[in-house]
């Protein structure tokens, strides 16, 4: 993933700045929060403790729900955390059933502005089935972290922050 | 939904839940966001000091001995106690000093908690903050009052020795350890264990514990010799503060839950043992 860091040298904290602290990102409009979850059944988390990995590296504040979630519990800590977008990771292949009720629930929740994304073995009609429902993108195995990070970073860049 | 401070004050007013809900982790990103949402946070609602649970808790101690299995394990025990009780987590976890990003895991503890209405759990990161904790509390806590939090607990990013910053934010410290971590030289140490207000031995069921327990029985009793030595020295008259009590739990087996509960409910604001024992009567009665 180095090709795509926000990491330079030349961005290097000044660890010895005084009583105040620092704020190591380089703006506020660039920073967001992104919820990594993995509703269903299956535990292979490997690729979305990836992913989480990726984005914080690219400077973003990941909250990481861990294995084997409802969409109610995904949804919920979503609306707590007020994050920005949703990564949701499936290899079991619910992805159909699972975006959908995320959606409704997200809906239900008021909380329809947050953008949704995903990644896993979703066979290639499916991701056109789910793009159409309103997912913003699908990253599909062998996808290049730098292309994750820019793709996310692109369709975060057009939502509005505080 | 808008970031406007004034718009989420009127929706934490609503009745409806899922708009309070909402507007309640809007206004905690406005808060943690932009600095001056706290002038207006005080305008909108037209106070002096910003609102705050009635009782904040901090829990800190160092990675791994079980900071945010705890916290789950004493939540689901109160919101059994006190059915009226609305209870506000916020976790803090570290921000890479590197990048600025930073993974918020501890949520991955409490999921059983995730679909609780009466719990409202906020990660945090440090954003550069080396105490423990980070400057966007106090404005959570007040976003968590508004929401309806009548009690707060605040769990910092595992900490060393110095951080201590939580014991600003708390009401109560407890600060969390378990077995395997050190002798009794390092109970001897200044910082982290002189703002201890509990002192919570975690995995009790493991070898180590009961040592523990005793080793930091004595080095609380030795550091209450000084504080009275200390005190006498200056007034007589002085009231002796009480020391902090060690309590053995296992929050993965739930043991030693019920107590530790009550300990914050004795001296409390929130009084939860007398609530919770008065409810048992009433039972009794009826």
């Amino acid at each position: 993933m180095s090709e795509k860091s926000s990491y330079t040298p030349n961005e290097v904290p000044e660890f010895w700045l005084p009583a105040g602290g620092y704020d190591p990102a380089p703006s506020l409009t660039k920073r967001r929060r992104i919820l990594i979850g993995k509703p269903g059944l299956d535990g292979h988390d490997r690729g979305a403790k990836y992913v989480a990995q990726i984005l914080r590296d690219a400077g973003h504040e990941v909250i990481y729900t861990g294995i084997r979630r409802t969409p109610e519990q995904i949804v919920a800590a979503a609306v707590q955390e007020d994050v920005d977008a949703i990564g949701l990771s499936l290899l079991s292949g619910s992805h159909n059933v699972l975006f959908a009720r995320v959606f409704e629930l997200l809906k239900a929740r008021q909380a329809d502005d947050i953008l949704l994304f995903g990644g896993g073995v979703i066979p290639a009609d499916d991701v056109d089935r789910l793009l159409a429902l309103g997912v913003k993108a699908i990253f599909t195995p062998g996808t290049p972290a730098a292309e994750i990070i820019s793709r996310v970073e692109q369709m975060l860049g057009e939502r509005a922050c505080p | 939904m808008t970031y406007g401070v004034k718009e989420l004050v009127a929706g934490l007013a609503e009745a409806d839940g899922v708009v309070r809900t909402r507007a309640a982790g809007r206004l905690m990103t406005a808060l943690v966001e932009r600095p001056d949402a706290h002038r207006e946070l005080l305008e909108a609602l037209q106070v002096a000091m910003p609102p705050r649970p009635a009782l904040v808790l901090g829990v800190t101690g160092a990675p791994g001995v079980g900071k945010s299995t705890l916290v789950d394990a004493l939540v689901a025990n109160v919101l059994r106690r006190l059915p009226e009780l609305k209870i506000a987590i916020v976790a803090v976890d570290p921000t890479s000093p590197f990048t600025g990003g930073a993974v918020l895991g501890d949520r991955v503890r409490m999921m059983r908690l995730a679909l609780e209405e009466r719990v409202f759990i906020r990660s945090l990161a440090t954003r550069g903050e080396l105490g423990g904790v980070c400057r966007a509390v106090p404005g959570v806590l007040a976003a968590a009052k508004l929401w309806g939090a009548d009690l707060a607990i605040v769990e910092t990013v595992g900490v060393g020795q110095s951080e201590i910053e939580i014991a600003r934010h708390a009401d109560r410290t407890c600060v969390v350890m378990a077995p395997g971590l050190g002798d009794g030289v390092q109970w001897l140490k200044a910082g982290l264990m002189e703002v201890a207000d509990v002192f919570i031995v975690n995995k009790s069921e493991r070898d180590g514990a009961d040592a523990l327990v005793a080793q930091l029985t004595s080095a609380v009793a030795l550091a209450a010799r000084g504080l009275r030595r200390r005190l006498r020295a200056n007034t007589s008259s002085a009231p002796l503060p009480k020391l902090p009590p060690i309590m053995a739990v296992s929050a993965e087996l739930g043991r030693g839950i019920d107590a530790l509960a009550e300990v914050f409910g004795l001296g409390g604001p929130l009084s939860l043992h007398t609530s919770s024992t008065t409810e048992n009567a009433t039972h009794a009665q009826s």
